[in-house]
């Protein structure tokens, strides 16, 4: 298996105050009053205590815990009222929105645009009290999604970045972006992102729009064949990381 | 299962335990009085505490023992929990409130050893008698564990099974006729006390009754004999409690487990007089005849309080008290200033004029014969600034 | 079995430990890359395995759905292959479901379960091999799991078993020491804070010892703790490294 490379593209805003600290739930992070809770803490007493086992961070004056592996960071979403649609929404740090909408009372107009386990870009409009959010799908950049393939990243690797658009981008590239052989299809630029390259074991590269759209250039030099050799996916992965570099974003 | 409980009793059920009151007037550590009464039939018995009631009957049977204990007997103990008890109920599959008391049920009596299973062998390895115990919950009010478990020893105690003669190859089962029936061979009697937590744990009674367990945080089952025992102990609920709360507890359980091995005892001994002085016993003869059957309590007198400041909150929370308690007996003997117009209506102080269209002469029982009517006098009180009519609906 | 000395006179039991010895404790983090959370643990020749997943939208009856917060949901199953004969259970037999009963209500106790409400957490216990302690490895599993998957507890929660064999108080029993009928004590605690979440005791256990074993059973949870709080830090440490650069 290929050794675990540890190269991490920050972005800067990323380099404030970081407490490296390590803790497990119930260990105190701080009997100062002065702080503000964030996720994965809580209160006791006057203390405050951690509730996952993570890095503390601070950010000012807020202190949260940051789990590392963590499907939520948001909420889990369960509106049902009766005219909308109820829809389970992940939101994660990560560039994947997964929505799944199931029908609390038949609306035969959004039937014809939408059904179930239809793939949804939208943005959130608002959050209720009880973690009920409401999106929107006004813009053009939004809307259902038709091709390719859900990759599922693991959350820690992704960077995080105001929007997350990255999906759809790449949908929407596609089309342009095919050099391949007919019989090969739409599934293939899919296919050459694979969810592996994203995998702390294979490479640290986080993952936000340019990124991955340097990295389907890169693997264009390769046949899909080619590509799941372990050490062809880790050149790719490497070109990627030099023109990133090159571009500055380090 | 859980019995739906409005909001506002809630708060008054927990501010009432905070200030060491029961809403039946118990002490913390008080149970309801445990009643056991004995049937014709030999393992019968029948035992209330409070409105619980919880029936038991333990049965034998020859069957062939299981492979991994040939020298052993067995013994089953199962609880059905029907809708007879409690709406809450439901037939069929067992919920897990349910499971829980079967299986609490089973660890205290079953494999605590209460019983002698080596001594209902009768060949090792080809017959070895089966005791059931069969437990019917009939009224649920609070506490089914305890009361199962009270019936469940107190019926072991008083069954009888047949004698048996084994003469080489030959095994005799003899009749009830033929020889006494001989009783089983019991090593201590476990019984269990329930402990209900409130708050977080800051509060805690002995035997909750079925309001009680609906606003509890989770309960503790100790399961003790009179020899200082733990038989079993459980803490059921999502809650969290010191050690010194769990050492606290073992020591009430232990009184509370000698009171009642007291009256099982004695229960046990007046059936046993009973029956060899010839007299009536059984379920028919222990019954208490009770002629108000439905929602009948002891008379009470609740004070009521003339507010100044026109809240009439704390009235109207006693009346509420009232309504479901005094099923349709009021009672005013403190002078009270309740002026009864007709049936059903009942005001107190000047209120706005009475727009219920009720009339005012007095129209017909309909069979609510436990109504007093007191014609008290209305102080026109300038103070209380009227407005306070308080609606009985009987 | 009769005869089995389970405490000699030199104070050995029988698999070689001093009475307040924990078995031999290894545990996994992470082991399944499909679920939210998942660890495995063995202790001495206990092992069991535990997976989370959630929180999520609730599966099964509506009726379940907590407004106030995650409803918890528990499986425990032995495998077939667990015990010394093969046996196969089945699901809905009573101890399992008072195992499973109590698995919930233990977690419940200790997840910040106001966090997601209208939601679902699962909890899937599975005992490889069982050699005594059976819950207490379900619940040191199912922390790990937990802790992995990022739900926040309010501290770990830590189970240990203790029993009482000639006079002494024994930590940590095995299936041998179990079966000879003496007395079992089971405490889930929340070692920072002493509180207990869970408390069964079984068989007959006179109560002039039963402050001796409970306290024995705690300093067993207490060394479980440590164990465990040393395997995820380790776990944390190391896909925190990921993260930065070195």
């Amino acid at each position: 298996m290929a050794e675990i490379r540890r190269i991490r593209i920050k972005p800067p805003s990323e380099k404030a105050a970081e407490v490296n600290r390590l803790v497990t739930p119930g260990d105190t992070i701080t009997s100062d009053s002065d702080y503000m809770r964030g996720h994965g803490t809580y209160f006791e007493d006057t203390k405050l205590l951690a509730s996952v086992a993570g890095v503390v961070e601070t950010v000012n004056k807020l202190i949260h815990v940051n789990p590392l592996k963590t499907r939520y960071n948001g909420e889990v979403v369960m509106s049902s009222s009766v005219e909308s649609w109820s829809a389970d929404v992940v939101i994660c740090e990560s560039t994947r929105r997964e929505l799944r909408r199931r029908s609390a009372k038949d609306e035969l107009n959004m039937r014809k645009y939408l059904q179930e386990g239809d793939l949804v870009s939208a943005e959130v409009q608002s959050v209720y009290g009880d973690g009920s959010l409401s999106l929107h799908t006004r813009n053009l950049k939004y809307g259902k999604l038709g091709q390719g393939m859900l990759v599922k990243v693991s959350p820690m690797v992704v960077k995080r970045s105001k929007t997350h658009m990255q999906t759809s981008l790449r949908c929407q590239h596609h089309p342009r972006q095919q050099r391949i052989h007919l019989d090969q299809s739409h599934r293939e630029p899919a296919g050459r992102h694979p969810q592996r390259w994203f995998h702390p074991e294979f490479g640290e590269c986080d993952a936000f729009d340019t990124c991955i759209l340097y990295t389907y250039e890169s693997s264009m030099r390769y046949t899909i064949t080619e590509l799941l050799v372990p050490e062809k996916m880790e050149n790719v992965v490497e070109w990627t990381l030099q023109r990133l570099e090159q571009e500055g974003a380090v | 299962m859980k019995v739906i409980v409005s909001a506002a009793e809630k708060q008054f059920i927990n501010s009432a335990i905070a200030s060491g009151k029961r809403l039946d007037g118990r002490d913390t550590y008080d149970y309801r009085k445990v009643r056991i009464t004995y049937g014709t039939e030999r393992g019968c018995c029948e035992v209330q505490v409070g409105e619980t009631r919880v029936l038991a009957q333990t049965s034998c049977e020859v069957v062939k023992p299981s492979g991994a204990r040939p020298s052993e007997g067995m013994l089953h103990i199962n609880l059905e929990l029907s809708p007879m008890a409690s709406p809450t109920f439901e037939p069929g599959r067992m919920s897990s409130f349910g499971v829980e008391l079967n299986r609490l049920l089973e660890r205290s009596v079953r494999e605590s050893k209460a019983v002698d299973t080596e001594s209902l062998c009768i060949v090792v390895g080809v017959k070895v008698w089966q005791v059931r115990v069969d437990l019917h919950a009939l009224n649920f009010d609070g506490n089914l564990l305890d009361c199962s478990s009270i019936a469940a020893i107190a019926s072991l105690h008083h069954f009888r099974r047949p004698e048996v003669t084994v003469s080489g190859e030959q095994v005799t089962i003899h009749s009830l006729e033929d020889r006494e029936p001989v009783a089983l061979s019991i090593h201590h009697m476990p019984i269990c006390v329930t402990f209900a937590f409130f708050q977080e744990g800051k509060y805690l009674l002995v035997d909750p009754s079925d309001r009680e367990e609906s606003v509890m945080d989770g309960t503790m089952v100790v399961c003790m004999n009179i020899h200082r025992e733990l038989c079993t102990v459980q803490m059921t609920g999502s809650m969290l409690l010191l050690k010194d709360q769990l050492s606290r507890c073992c020591q009430i359980a232990i009184v509370k487990v000698s009171e009642i091995t007291e009256v099982i005892k004695s229960a046990l001994a007046n059936d046993a007089q009973a029956r060899k002085e010839g007299r009536k016993h059984g379920f028919a003869e222990s019954k208490v005849s009770s002629r108000i059957t439905t929602g009948h309590m002891e008379e009470q007198t609740i004070p009521i309080k003339k507010e100044v400041d026109g809240s009439g909150s704390e009235d109207e929370m006693e009346d509420e008290e009232e309504e479901e308690e005094a099923n349709g007996e009021e009672k005013n003997q403190n002078g009270s200033d309740v002026k009864i117009d007709s049936p059903g209506v009942g005001t107190i102080g000047e209120g706005l004029r009475n727009t219920w269209g009720v009339p005012t002469e007095d129209s017909d029982d309909n069979g609510q014969d436990t109504i007093m009517e007191e014609k008290a006098t209305t102080e026109a009180d300038d103070k209380r600034g009227g407005n306070k009519s308080c609606q009985k609906n009987l | 079995m009769a005869g089995l000395e389970l405490l000699s006179d030199q104070g050995f039991r029988l698999d070689g430990r001093r009475p307040h010895e924990l078995r031999k404790i290894q545990c996994k983090m992470g082991v399944f890359k499909q679920a939210d959370g998942s660890a495995y643990i063995e202790q001495g020749n206990t092992k069991a395995l535990a997976t989370v997943y959630g929180p999520h939208e609730v599966t099964g009856s509506r009726s379940k759905i907590e407004h106030d917060k995650v409803l918890i949901n528990c499986q425990y199953s032995m495998a077939t292959f667990s015990t010394g004969e093969r046996r196969s259970r089945s699901k809905g037999d009573r101890k399992s479901q008072e195992m499973q009963l109590h698995l919930k209500k233990t977690f419940e106790a200790a997840i910040l379960t106001q966090l997601y409400p209208r939601s679902q957490i699962d909890i899937y216990v599975q005992i490889l091999q069982a050699d005594g302690g059976n819950y207490s490895a379900c619940v040191n599993a199912a922390t790990l799991a937990i802790i992995d998957a990022g739900i926040p507890m309010k501290d770990f929660v830590c189970a240990s078993t203790a029993g009482f064999v000639s006079d002494t108080p024994i930590v940590d029993i095995s299936y041998l020491e179990e079966s000879q009928g003496g007395p079992e004590l089971v405490v889930a605690l929340l070692p920072k804070s002493d509180q207990i979440v869970e408390f069964q005791v079984n068989s007959r256990l006179h109560l002039d010892n039963f402050e001796n074993v409970l306290d024995m059973a705690v300093k067993g949870c207490k060394d479980i703790h440590a164990v465990l709080s040393r395997a995820v830090k380790e776990n944390v440490s190391e896909l925190a490294s990921h993260m930065n650069k070195t």
